[in-house]
């Protein structure tokens, strides 16, 4: 189990779930305590673990209800396009919607925020500097992954 | 302190980290050092210094803006410590 995308998947998804923990730790402790100037951890509504909530932060009991949705729409212009490109552009949609691609890769957009937040507002190109790596790091492991190699 | 004075826990926070040494970064790192010291002394790993840690920088970056990198460092070393050692080891 112990590949490279799945040590960067885990890392987003545990530090998703902190975050949120922190998050709701700080505003009961800010209401508490009377404190109107709060800081602002995480952005829940653009989060992932948004899409898991049925509302007032409870799970769906089904877990088949969380699978992906997409219809894995061609999406091609007629007017443009020959049947190599239109091709192309539909196995690319249905690898990405159908299989829900898109939705494991979602998850890795937590890290690069979260960096984007440490790091005040002069140190915004070591931020940019890091979450490069992050994403090159993160593309080189998804493709290693598709195309079968362990790490 | 700005918001002193409504309730226990913040109170508490705010009088170890400005009586003691007048200064709340200041005394977060002796804080610190000293559970590190703790830790090394028992021959205990330094990981486990994160779950008195992370607390007490949570309760502190609820008002302080600065210290909010370094619980993201927390946050973050928390997270791998977690990954390392249950899900992808």
């Amino acid at each position: 189990m112990a590949n490279s995308l799945t040590y960067f998947l885990a890392i987003s998804v545990i530090l998703v779930m902190l975050m949120f923990v922190v998050d709701q730790a700080q505003t009961n402790l800010a209401e508490d305590n009377a404190i109107s100037s709060q800081t602002k951890l995480f952005n829940y509504d653009g989060s992932h673990i948004a899409q898991f909530d049925t509302g007032n932060y409870t799970l769906d009991e089904d877990i088949a209800n969380q699978l992906p949705t997409g219809t894995g729409d061609a999406n091609v212009d007629e007017a443009t396009g020959n049947v190599f490109t239109d091709t192309y552009k539909t196995i690319k949609n249905w690898l990405l919607e159908t299989t829900g691609l898109k939705y494991v890769i979602s998850v890795l957009n937590a890290l690069p925020n979260f960096i984007k937040l440490i790091f005040p507002a002069d140190y915004t190109s070591v931020a940019f500097a890091l979450g490069y790596l992050w994403n090159a790091l993160v593309v080189f492991a998804l493709v290693f992954w598709l195309k079968g190699g362990g790490n | 302190m700005a918001f002193y004075g409504s309730n226990a826990i913040i109170n508490v926070v705010n009088d170890i980290t400005t009586n003691i040494t007048g200064s709340e970064f200041l005394t977060l790192l002796i804080i610190v050092l000293i559970l590190i010291s703790i830790c090394l002394m028992f021959r205990m790993p330094l990981e486990l210094t994160i779950p008195l840690i992370l607390p007490l920088l949570i309760v502190i970056s609820i008002q302080t803006n600065e210290i909010i990198s370094v619980l993201g460092v927390a946050l973050l070393y928390a997270a791998i410590l977690i990954a390392k050692k249950w899900i992808a080891n």
